[in-house]
């Protein structure tokens, strides 16, 4: 797949903006993603952005209250991946 | 491309099986097809931006995204979409999506779908214009060309007629 301009950020799913009620920290990763459109000068650039999750992965708590219903029909699949 | 040292790992926050069966779906090679692309022809100050989010989220007076039926089809997605207008805020909306927690966007909508924070800029003049119409679709779409029918191309429509020059996409 190819996406004409990208920002990538290392904030977990369903949060790509930022944390619930924090309005400066939201503001500063869309003024920054904003300035990618001018940044940009040809198709399929990614700019990484700077900013850091206040939390590590496994206490981000991103997941769903239960497993999906496609990792349930692929778990076998996902846990062969995982041993290689 | 980047903005500073920092290289993003997109795989950071997946447990390490879901990681590993995840990039069994990449490919090797970079994408090689042709990549639409429109220049920026004005500065941002004068630009009509639109939100579009994958995120699942529907208005309390819209049908909810269907959840039922992938939990019988778990290869099936929902391929609608729903109008989110300027101005709604978590208040107002209700968010169905079984790959992720839901909680953060129903307590601030503007986590994924950033609303309120674009109608900052809109006033501040940092933009020249929040479209009226924000839009979410269902992020699971498995191999499913027919969602760009059905939701893409309605939605691109409603953007023209809103003169929409420049979309923020954020995925789930």
């Amino acid at each position: 797949m190819g996406i004409p301009r990208s920002a990538a950020i290392e904030y977990p799913y369903g949060r790509p903006v930022g944390q619930v009620g924090d309005r400066e920290g939201q503001r500063k990763v869309l003024l920054m993603v904003l300035s990618v459109l001018e940044k940009a000068k040809k198709p399929g650039e990614v700019w990484h952005l700077p900013f850091t999750w206040p939390e590590e992965p496994k206490n981000a708590d991103w997941q769903p209250p239960e497993m999906s219903p496609l990792i349930k029909y692929y778990l076998e699949d996902i846990k062969k991946a995982r041993r290689g | 491309m980047e903005l500073n040292e920092k290289v993003v790992d997109g795989f950071r926050f997946l447990p390490p099986g879901l990681r590993a069966w995840v990039k069994t779906f990449i490919p090797d090679e970079d994408f090689k097809n042709p990549i639409p692309w429109t220049p920026m022809s004005k500065s941002l100050s004068k630009v009509t931006v639109a939100l579009v989010t994958s995120a699942g989220i529907s208005l309390k007076s819209d049908p909810p995204f269907d959840m039922e039926r992938e939990k019988r089809e778990p290869i099936w997605g929902d391929r609608s979409f729903r109008i989110i207008p300027k101005g709604k805020t978590e208040k107002d909306i209700d968010v169905n999506h079984l790959h992720i927690n839901t909680t953060y966007i129903k307590q601030d909508i503007n986590v994924i779908l950033p609303l309120a924070r674009m109608a900052e800029f809109e006033k501040e003049g940092i933009i020249g214009r929040l479209a009226p119409s924000a839009y979410s679709f269902y992020g699971f779409q498995w191999r499913n060309n027919d969602f760009l029918k059905e939701a893409i191309e309605p939605i691109s429509k409603k953007m023209k007629l809103e003169d929409v020059e420049a979309v923020l996409l954020t995925p789930a």
